[in-house]
């Protein structure tokens, strides 16, 4: 008797903790969840608010496409007051969350680089998903066209073309391997100066 | 416990245990907060002190061999004072545990369970509290004695492969803010040698009680050298540490980490060595507590204690509204708790013991 009371002890915490769980696992399930490659932060036209563009990946017909063929890859955008703003809208956009884990790139316009990025450099670091090694990138053009405007000729896939495209700098002197990590660093240090990867597009 | 004896290896572990786990939460942060870039000299400073206190503890053990602070306090202050003083080292070490617990939680959760309730994630973390305290004593030290050298390989590990992202410079000022907030206020991060107040239960448990001096010393320098690692990778690193990631900087440090473009992403890897950590940790300050039970009580199976004392650390662990109030409590008020009750309180009681033998001896 004490030994079926014990089972059956066991195996309602089995279950309690299956369903405790399973949310979690759902939630962070590769079907529920729509990649950002990059993020491209500009001005946008209504005052005091920003334009956030997502670059995302196209998880489903990568894989069913195999590594020869082009990864296909959309571009949206949103105007809201901040960055989480942003990214809360564009979740309720998409039948998808939004995972900023595989986001390499975040590309800032010039514009507004110039009137400062600190509290979206904090919103960025703070965010567990964002990986201290994402490149960083102050646009000439606006962050949305240089998104749009980013088809590798010799990468087929997109998210490795993010990946290896600062590689450059190891062995050239013209682009430095500017992260977000490091730029944070320096916004927060009183001797440093924060550097970031200056993007250009042919308008 | 009384027929489970601690060897003198697994006794050091287990005084590291309890600051390891105190690392990986937010120690290394209120650190560096209090004492800025002056952090590495203080602690070099506060670990000659916690040394010196370690010896004392030892001095003033030794008229009373084989005997811990709770017997001590009997013979000081009668039955009603030892029950006082149990009751209060039980509170402390469920406290500081169960609001570890749930810092350590709510950091998992942000991590991998964002739809999970946070009542689950502790609870995991109490039935393998409970699993191991019904097992004997030496199954807990034995895997504490496996996964601690891991953890402090990981540690080395952290530091050297996040060396090319040093900034030695960041090491001045030397004296962060000045020499009275590096030497006099800096004074209270003491309170990160946790593991000085399981000194106070450790010679009737040890193998070889003779051996608690090699015991106290050799912990407190290794938690010493352990702590300086951990602060110099992050002081090293970051100019910040105050203002970003608030789940743990030196997770926020393993973020870092990158071996090539295969391995990557290696918190997953320092995550779980932490978590085994952390059972361990609880299933220790559990052993502890019971075996105070057992003595201010006399109670004579102590195994039914397991599940008050895990349910214990669960409620308590539930307190706290949200992670900002449990990192208020980790971050300040334990500070003052280990000052006032580890160190005042214990060496009070060790002291005044000593004085009371020795004018006995006189007499």
């Amino acid at each position: 008797m004490n030994k079926i009371v014990k089972i059956l002890f066991i195996l309602t915490l089995i279950i309690i903790f299956t369903l405790a769980f399973s949310k979690s696992y759902l939630s962070l399930s590769i079907d529920n969840l729509a990649y950002v490659l990059a993020i491209g932060i500009d001005k946008s036209d209504i005052p005091g608010k920003l334009k956030v563009t997502f670059h995302f990946s196209n998880t489903s017909s990568s894989s069913e496409s195999g590594s020869s063929q082009k990864t296909s890859a959309f571009v949206n955008s949103v105007d809201a007051s901040s960055l989480s703003a942003a990214i809360n809208l564009m979740n309720s956009y998409t039948g998808k969350q939004l995972n900023l884990s595989h986001c390499k790139v975040i590309v800032f316009s010039e514009e507004l680089a110039y009137e400062g990025i600190s509290d979206e450099i904090y919103t960025l670091i703070n965010d567990t998903q964002i990986r201290p090694s994402s490149n960083i990138i102050v646009s000439k053009t606006n962050a949305k066209y240089y998104i749009e405007k980013t088809k590798p000729e010799l990468e087929s896939l997109l998210p490795k073309y993010y990946e290896i495209f600062t590689n450059s700098s190891g062995y050239t002197g013209f682009m430095p391997n500017a992260t977000i990590g490091d730029f944070f660093n320096a916004l927060n240090c009183d001797t440093c100066t924060p550097i970031a990867i200056l993007g250009r597009r042919r308008i | 416990m009384s027929k489970s004896k601690i060897g003198t290896v697994e006794a050091i572990m287990l005084i590291l245990t309890i600051v390891v786990t105190h690392t990986i939460l937010s120690l290394p942060r209120d650190l560096l907060t209090a004492t800025k870039s002056a952090t590495i000299l203080n602690l070099i400073y506060v670990s000659i002190i916690a040394v010196l206190i370690a010896y004392l503890i030892f001095k003033l053990f030794k008229r009373f061999p084989g005997l811990d602070i709770i017997d001590i306090a009997k013979s000081v202050g009668g039955s009603t004072f030892q029950k006082i003083i149990g009751i209060i080292f039980i509170a402390y070490f469920l406290f500081s545990s169960s609001i570890l617990l749930r810092n350590f939680c709510e950091g998992l959760k942000t991590i991998y369970f964002p739809m999970t309730d946070i009542t689950f994630i502790i609870l995991v973390f109490i039935i393998a509290l409970c699993i191991a305290n019904r097992l004997s004593f030496n199954a807990t030290l034995k895997t504490n004695l496996l996964i601690l050298p891991l953890v402090l390989f990981s540690m080395v590990f952290l530091f050297f492969s996040n060396m090319n992202k040093f900034v030695p410079e960041r090491i001045f000022p030397i004296l962060g803010d000045g020499v009275f907030n590096t030497f006099v206020l800096g004074l209270t991060n003491i309170a990160s040698f946790g593991g000085i107040a399981y000194l106070y239960f450790l010679p009737p448990l040890l193998k070889n009680p003779e051996k608690f001096k090699k015991v106290a010393i050799i912990s407190i320098i290794l938690t010493a050298i352990y702590l300086i690692l951990c602060v110099s990778t992050l002081l090293f690193m970051f100019s910040f540490v105050i203002d970003a990631n608030e789940i743990s900087p030196l997770y926020n440090a393993t973020r870092y980490v990158e071996l090539g473009t295969f391995f990557q992403r290696l918190e997953s890897a320092f995550l779980l060595l932490w978590i085994l950590a952390f059972a361990c940790y609880l299933s220790i300050v559990c052993k502890f507590s019971m075996n105070i039970f057992e003595k201010i009580t006399n109670i004579e199976n102590k195994k039914a204690l397991v599940d008050v004392f895990g349910l214990l650390i669960l409620a308590i662990a539930l307190l706290p509204k949200n992670l900002a109030v449990s990192q208020y409590f980790e971050s300040s008020v334990y500070k003052y708790l280990f000052i006032g009750l580890v160190l005042a309180l214990g060496l009070g009681i060790l002291i005044v013991a000593n004085i009371a033998e020795r004018r006995k001896k006189v007499l």
